[in-house]
C-alpha cells in the first residue's frame, strides 16, 4: 500500500478511528493486524519474510541475553545476523552478484561451463529497512546496551509497524519498542501536529516530487537525446525530486505515527542547506547514517584509528551505504563517490582553512556560509547524477553533455507546459519554508498565529495536495531500496 | 476547534472509510452512493461517453450519445457455444451495445446462429466449457488494435485447470480475494469521481485545473475542443509503447505477432476444426489524429494484414475504409474509445464479404451467401 494511494487515504482513518475507540490494553493488536494488512496490500505472500525475521530475531534475542558465554552469544547473533543479511542478499543481490560473476567468467574466458543462475523474482518491498531494523535490536542486546522484548506480539509489531514498515525511518528498539508498553490518550495538539506533517508530507511527494519525476524520467531515460541546458535542470530537478519523495515519505510516516501517539525519529533536517559533506550526512537520511555509523563505520574502528585506516573506514562505510541503496553499480559509485568526498575533506582541511584566510573568507562569515552551502549542494547534485541514472554509461554520457549548449533546443519538456512554472514555484516555496526553518521554529511560529489562520493554511495545503497533486500512481523512490 | 470536535472529526471519517472499505467489496453498497449506477457488464451505462470519467471535464460531456441496450450475449437470441454456426471472440468493440452490437448484426445479415463470447483466450475458453469438435465452423477473433500487443506477444495456449481444490483452500482463497482485491485504487477512485457527494466538486476542480493550467489526466492526453462535439483520446493509444500510434514495430515483432496468431489458428483448426479469421479494430487515434495534428502513423495494421496474409489467415481489413471514409462519416464516439453505428457498418460489409469470398470458393459449406439476399443487396 502506497502512502499517497487512496487505498490509503481510506485505510489510515479506520485505523486510526478503531485506535482511539477501543482500550489502550488491545491496540497493539489493532496496530499489528494493520501492518500486516498494509504490507500484504503490496504482496501477501511476502509476509513471511517479515513473519520469519520476527520470530528468528525473537528468540535469538531472548538466548543472546541470557547467554552468559559470549561464544554461545556470539552464535546467537550470528545466526540471526546471517538469516536476516542471508534473506537480503538472496532477495537483494544475488542476482547482481551472479550477474557481476558471469560476466567476469565471459569476459576472461574462465569456468565456461558455470554460469550462476538468475532468478527472477520480486524485490520484497522495504526488506533493506525492516532489516536493518531487526539487525540493531539483536546487535543493541548483545551488545548489552538493552534487555530482550518478551511480549512476542509488541515485539512483531516493532518489526511491522506500517507507518514506518517500508521506508523507514529505520527506528530503533531503545526509542520505539518502549512506546508499545504506552498507553497514550487522545492528544489534540498531537493530532493537530501530525495532520499537518502528514499535510506537508503529501504536499513535497504529490506536489513536488511527482510532478518532477515527469521532466527527470523524460531526460534520464532518454540521456542519449539531451545535452546542456535540459539535463542540469533534470539533474536539479532529481536532487528535489527525491529529497521531497523521500522526506514526504518520512513526513507522512512520522505525521501518521504521530497522530496515533508514536514519536519517530526525525529522518530530514534541510540537507540542501548543509555546509559540508559531514553536515549533509548529519541531515540526510539520518536513521540511516546514524546506522551506519553505529553498526559499521564505529566497529570498524571510526577515526580512532591510523590515519590511512580512518580513511578505509570512511570508504568502506560509504561504499556499503551504496550498495544498501541498490543492487546497481552506480549506487556503488554513488557510494564511493561520498566517501572520496569526506576523505578529501578531512585531507584539506588544512589548506581550505589558509584559502579562506587568503581570499578573505574568514572576515566574511555570511559569504562564507552562503558559498559552503552552493559548493556543497553541487557535489551532491554531482553525485545524484550516478544516483539516478540508469547505467554507469548513462552517467558518463550525462557528465559530458552536461555543458554541451549547441542548440538548446526545448527546455520545457513537461506533457502539460504550466507544471515547469508550478515546479519551480514549488521548489522556491519549499527551499524559503527550510530558509525560515532554519532559523526559527516554524511550526511553534504557527502555533502562535490566531487559529483561523491557522485553518486557512492547512485547508490551503490540503486543497494544493488534491487540485496540484499528481495522483496517478507514483510508487516511492525509497521504496525499492 | 475543541478536542471534542476533532474526535468527532476523527471518527466520522473512519466510519465513512469503513463504508468506503465495505463498498468496494459489496456492489450493492457501492452503487447506492453512485450518481450513475454500475451494472456488471455494461460499463455503456454512463450518461457520457466512457472517455469522460477518465477526466471529469466538463468540456468533454458529449451529448446525445445513445443509451445502451440489453446485450447480444445476454438475450435469448444468443445461441449456445455448441450450436452456434460462426463463433466470435472478442474484446468491447464487439460487446459494444449503444447499438445492436457486431455480433448480432451479423447474425441478422447471415442468418446464422453467432456465438459471442468477450474472452480474448478462446483455446482456454473453449475447452472450460468443453466445446467438442463438430462440423467445420469458423471463428472470428477480434481485437483492438491497442491490445494486440498483450494477446499475441506470446503464443497463445490453453490455461484452463479444472479446479480440485479442497473446500478449506477454496474458502481461505474467498477469504484472500475479499481482502486483497485487484482494483482497490480504480474503484475507491470510482467511488470518489462518481459518487452523489463528490462528483460535481470533483469534476468542478478537473475543470478548473483544466481551464487554469491545461491539465489534464495521462489517460487521455490529447484532444481537441475545435469541432461541433468534443474529441478526446485514450493515453494507451498515445503512448510510445507497443500498443501505440507511435511505436515503431520492427519486423520481427509483427512476425512474431503473426507466427503467433497462425499458431492459435492452427491449434483451432486441429483441436477444433474451427477456420479462424482475424479483424484488427483500428484505434481511435490512429483514425482520427489528423483532426489535432499530421503526425505519421507506424503503419502497424496495414503491416499486420500483410504479414497475416503471408500465413494464410483470412483477414477483415477494415482499415483503408476507415481512413477512406474518416471525414466523410463519424466512425467513433468523440469521448468514447469505441465506433459509432457507422464504423460498425464498414466492418460488417467487410465481414460479409469475407464470407461472400469464402463461400463463392466453395470454402464453407456452413453458410450459403450466394443466395442470400442480405447479402447481395
Amino acid at each position: 500500500m502506497l502512502f499517497n494511494s487512496l487505498e490509503f487515504i481510506i485505510f489510515f482513518p479506520i485505523v486510526v478511528a478503531l485506535y482511539f475507540a477501543i482500550s489502550p490494553k488491545y491496540r497493539w493488536i489493532l496496530l499489528l493486524l494493520a501492518s500486516y494488512y498494509f504490507y500484504m496490500c503490496w504482496n501477501y505472500k511476502y509476509i513471511i519474510l517479515i513473519a520469519l525475521s520476527t520470530i528468528i530475531d525473537y528468540i535469538a534475542g531472548i538466548l543472546i541475553y541470557r547467554s552468559e558465554k559470549k561464544k554461545l552469544r556470539t552464535l546467537f547473533l550470528l545466526a540471526s545476523l546471517g538469516t536476516n543479511l542471508g534473506l537480503l542478499f538472496f532477495f537483494k543481490y544475488f542476482n547482481f552478484f551472479g550477474e557481476s560473476i558471469n560476466f567476469v567468467i565471459d569476459q576472461f574466458n574462465i569456468f565456461k561451463s558455470y554460469h550462476v543462475p538468475y532468478y527472477n523474482y520480486l524485490l520484497p518491498v522495504g526488506i533493506s529497512f525492516y532489516t536493518f531494523q531487526t539487525l540493531s535490536y539483536t546487535i543493541d542486546i548483545y551488545k548489552r546496551e538493552r534487555s530482550p522484548e518478551y511480549h512476542f506480539g509488541k515485539f512483531a509489531l516493532f518489526v511491522s509497524f506500517f507507518p514506518q514498515l517500508v521506508a523507514g525511518p529505520i527506528e530503533r528498539s531503545v526509542n520505539l519498542l518502549p512506546q508499545f508498553h504506552k498507553d497514550f490518550k487522545f492528544d489534540y495538539e498531537r493530532v493537530k501536529s501530525g495532520i499537518l506533517l502528514m499535510c506537508w508530507g503529501f504536499f513535497k511527494k504529490v506536489v513536488i516530487a511527482d510532478r518532477l519525476a515527469e521532466y527527470v524520467n523524460e531526460v534520464y531515460n532518454h540521456a542519449p537525446d539531451y545535452h546542456g541546458l535540459p539535463l542540469i535542470l533534470a539533474t536539479l530537478f532529481f536532487a528535489f525530486q527525491i529529497y521531497c519523495d523521500f522526506s514526504g515519505y518520512s513526513d507522512i510516516a512520522i505525521g501518521s505515527a504521530k497522530i496515533m501517539g508514536y514519536d519517530l525519529m526525525t529522518n530530514f533536517r534541510r540537507p540542501y542547506l548543509a555546509v559540508s559533506i559531514q553536515d549533509f550526512w548529519r541531515r540526510w537520511h539520518i536513521s540511516l547514517s546514524t546506522w551506519f555509523r553505529d553498526y559499521v563505520y564505529i566497529p570498524l574502528g571510526g577515526n580512532r584509528v591510523a590515519k590511512w585506516r580512518w580513511h578505509f573506514n570512511l570508504m568502506a562505510t560509504f561504499v556499503i551505504s551504496g550498495l544498501w541503496h541498490g543492487a546497481n553499480w552506480t549506487f556503488i559509485i554513488w557510494g564511493a563517490l561520498h566517501g572520496i568526498y569526506q576523505s578529501s575533506a578531512v585531507l584539506s582541511k588544512k589548506l581550505r582553512g589558509k584559502i579562506n584566510d587568503t581570499v578573505g573568507l574568514t572576515s566574511s562569515p555570511v559569504t562564507h556560509y552562503i558559498l559552503q552551502i552552493v559548493f556543497t549542494f553541487i557535489l551532491v547534485i554531482f553525485g545524484w547524477i550516478f544516483f539516478r541514472a540508469n547505467s554507469l554509461g548513462d552517467a558518463i554520457l550525462v557528465i559530458k553533455n552536461f555543458f554541451v549548449f549547441d542548440g538548446v533546443g526545448e527546455i520545457n519538456l513537461f506533457r502539460v507546459p504550466a507544471d515547469f512554472s508550478i515546479a519551480l514555484v514549488s521548489i522556491g516555496l519549499l527551499l524559503f519554508i527550510e530558509v525560515f526553518e532554519e532559523h526559527i521554529q516554524l511550526y511553534e511560529k504557527l502555533q502562535q498565529i490566531a487559529r483561523p489562520v491557522k485553518w486557512v493554511v492547512l485547508v490551503v495545503l490540503i486543497l494544493c495536495v488534491f487540485t496540484l497533486g499528481m495522483w496517478e500512481e507514483q510508487d516511492f523512490l525509497y521504496f525499492q531500496f | 476547534m475543541s478536542e471534542k470536535a476533532l474526535r468527532w472529526i476523527i471518527n466520522i471519517a473512519g466510519i465513512v472509510c469503513l463504508y468506503a472499505f465495505l463498498a468496494i467489496r459489496f456492489l450493492p453498497l457501492f452503487n447506492v452512493i453512485l450518481l450513475e449506477k454500475y451494472i456488471p457488464e455494461y460499463w455503456e451505462n454512463t450518461k457520457w461517453g466512457e472517455l469522460y470519467y477518465f477526466n471529469f471535464i466538463k468540456h468533454f460531456r458529449e451529448n446525445n450519445l445513445p443509451d445502451y441496450i440489453e446485450k447480444y450475449r445476454f438475450t435469448e437470441k444468443h445461441p449456445d457455444l455448441q450450436d452456434a454456426d460462426i463463433l466470435s471472440f472478442g474484446d468491447s468493440f464487439f460487446d459494444f451495445s449503444r447499438m445492436t452490437t457486431f455480433p448480432e448484426q451479423l447474425s441478422d445479415s447471415l442468418g446464422k446462429k453467432v456465438f459471442y463470447a468477450r474472452e480474448d483466450e478462446p483455446l482456454t475458453y473453449l475447452e472450460e466449457n468443453k466445446y467438442t469438435n463438430g462440423r467445420k465452423k469458423y471463428i472470428i477473433y477480434e481485437t483492438a488494435e491497442r491490445f494486440l500487443h498483450d494477446r499475441f506477444e506470446f503464443p497463445q495456449k490453453s490455461n484452463y485447470v479444472e479446479d480440485n481444490r479442497s473446500l478449506l483452500k477454496r474458502s481461505l482463497t474467498a477469504i484472500r480475494d475479499f481482502l486483497f482485491i485487484d482494483d482497490t485504487e480504480l474503484l475507491y477512485s470510482q467511488l470518489l469521481n462518481r459518487s452523489y457527494f463528490t462528483t460535481h466538486i470533483y469534476s468542478a476542480l478537473s475543470t478548473i485545473k483544466f481551464d487554469v493550467f491545461g491539465q489534464i489526466t495521462t489517460t487521455t492526453p490529447k484532444y481537441t475542443l475545435d469541432y461541433d462535439t468534443p474529441w478526446l483520446f485514450g493515453g494507451i493509444q498515445v503512448g510510445d509503447t507497443p500498443r501505440s500510434f507511435y511505436y515503431k514495430h520492427s519486423q520481427e515483432e509483427i512476425d512474431n505477432y503473426c507466427d503467433n496468431i497462425k499458431k492459435l489458428s492452427d491449434s483451432l483448426k486441429e483441436k477444433y476444426n474451427l477456420e479462424l479469421i482475424f479483424i484488427i479494430i483500428p484505434s481511435k487515434y490512429t483514425v482520427y489524429h489528423t483532426l489535432i495534428n499530421k503526425d505519421e502513423y507506424n503503419n502497424f495494421i496495414p503491416r499486420m494484414y500483410l504479414a497475416l496474409k503471408e500465413r494464410n489467415i483470412p483477414v477483415i481489413e477494415i482499415y483503408n475504409e476507415f481512413i477512406a471514409n474518416r471525414d466523410k462519416q463519424r466512425l467513433y464516439y468523440g469521448t468514447d474509445t469505441h465506433w459509432t453505428e457507422e464504423g460498425l457498418h464498414i466492418a460488417l460489409s467487410k465481414t460479409l464479404q469475407i464470407f461472400d469470398t469464402i463461400c463463392e470458393n466453395k470454402y464453407y459449406a456452413g453458410i450459403d451467401t450466394a443466395n442470400d439476399k442480405k447479402f447481395n443487396n
